[in-house]
């Protein structure tokens, strides 16, 4: 599942887990129970779930969940290592510009 | 080049393709695809059992749908806002717009919990207590992404997507560009703009509105105070390279102060027509102007 990490600041408690497989999920239970999400999470009591909290992180690395977990937060789900959305940019037009091929008039 | 017009997800569907006109039809059943999981006026969408239930097991494109409305709530500071659901629903837009009645019910104003506290992990979103999720006009750019590319993918040249004003090309027009009128009348606006790939998302408060009480109300919500936003312009226009990040930044516009927006619009441009008649370009918009 990846490198797991214990929070001496919580005394061993929670386990902080992130994998460096993007899409990966790991899931920690305040007692100790480690479970890999998808299946797991669907049949995970609510208040085990209700415990989660997602963190974002741009980096693979499960620092920025383990400092909230140390922030006082019991559970920790490092959703996707790199959760960078990457988006497309505009490509400017050079040439002769066409008529209107269609409207954008709000909504 | 082959296009075709369909009523879909509360508005117009335009698309048009540079290639076979096979892909129009494979297009258009897409776009009601996505409308299945995303309309919250469907009893059986994946968002309304997610605002039903306030957690749901998801599709692939419904998590994506949330990922990328969290991450436009955390880049505008909250305001661009899917939680305003039930502030919608408060001011009276509980159905299709073209079923609101004709003088909705007036109720306290309700204000939006924002995104902080909703889970998404491995297919499955939970909401925190009191939040609902309304992709609107998100959903609507996102589709015009996902379709747009996939008619690419599919084998055409290049494919326009609009959906009710949020439009994204992808590959090349028969002539090079694609280009888009941004027009609205009531606001005096009739502009043109152009680009090789890209998106726009227009947003004005002149359409879309209703009665409440005493009140005109109109759909752009201020998330904090749950009711539309006051003295907003009378028309925002984004350009950027993806149509869901164009209206994450057409909403945040238009709240946001205008000294701040040109930080706002990351890869992006804007339009801005003040309720005065008076223009703001912002981040080279010059550049798409024809």
């Amino acid at each position: 599942m990846g490198q797991q990490r214990r929070s001496p600041a919580l005394g061993g408690r929670i386990l902080v887990a992130a994998s460096s497989v993007a899409a990966t999920i790991a899931m920690v239970g305040w007692m100790g129970r480690v479970a890999t999400a998808g299946s797991d999470l669907e049949g995970a009591p609510a208040e085990v779930i209700r415990r989660v909290v997602v963190v974002e992180t741009r980096s693979p690395e499960p620092y920025i969940a383990l400092k909230a977990a140390e922030a006082g937060q019991e559970v920790v789900v490092i959703t996707r290592p790199a959760q960078v959305i990457h988006r497309a940019p505009v490509v400017v037009a050079t040439g002769a510009t066409p008529a209107p091929v269609t409207k954008s008039s709000g909504s | 080049m082959p296009e075709v017009r369909f009523a879909a997800m509360g508005t117009t569907a335009h698309i048009v393709v540079n290639g076979p006109e096979t892909l129009l039809a494979s297009a258009r059943a897409r776009i009601e695809d996505l409308e299945g999981r995303w309309s919250r006026f469907r009893e059986g969408s994946e968002v309304s059992r997610l605002n039903r239930h306030g957690v749901a097991r998801v599709s692939a494109e419904t998590e994506d749908l949330v990922v990328r409305s969290i991450a436009g709530w955390h880049h505008t500071g909250g305001r661009f806002d899917p939680t305003v659901h039930h502030a919608m629903i408060g001011l009276g837009y509980d159905t299709t717009f073209e079923r609101i009645a004709a003088e909705a019910a007036v109720s306290a104003p309700v204000a939006a919990p924002g995104c902080g506290s909703i889970e998404v992990s491995a297919g499955v979103v939970r909401l925190p207590d009191g939040a609902g999720f309304d992709p609107g006009g998100i959903g609507k750019g996102l589709a015009a992404d996902l379709v747009a590319s996939e008619m690419v993918a599919g084998g055409a040249d290049g494919a326009l997507v609009n959906l009710g004003g949020d439009l994204r090309a992808v590959g090349a027009a028969e002539s090079g560009a694609w280009a888009i009128e941004i027009e609205e009348p009531l606001a005096g606006v009739r502009e043109v703009v152009a680009f090789e790939g890209g998106a726009v998302a227009t947003s004005t408060p002149l359409r879309r509105t209703w009665i409440q009480g005493t009140e005109r109300r109109h759909h752009l919500i201020d998330p904090g105070r749950g009711l539309p936003v006051s003295a907003p312009p009378a028309l925002v226009s984004v350009v950027a390279g993806e149509a869901w990040w164009a209206e994450v930044c057409t909403k945040a516009a238009m709240m946001i102060p205008r000294g701040l927006l040109s930080g706002l619009l990351d890869d992006a441009s804007a339009l801005v027509v003040e309720s005065d008649g008076s223009r703001v370009l912002v981040n080279d918009m010059e550049r798409y102007l024809r």
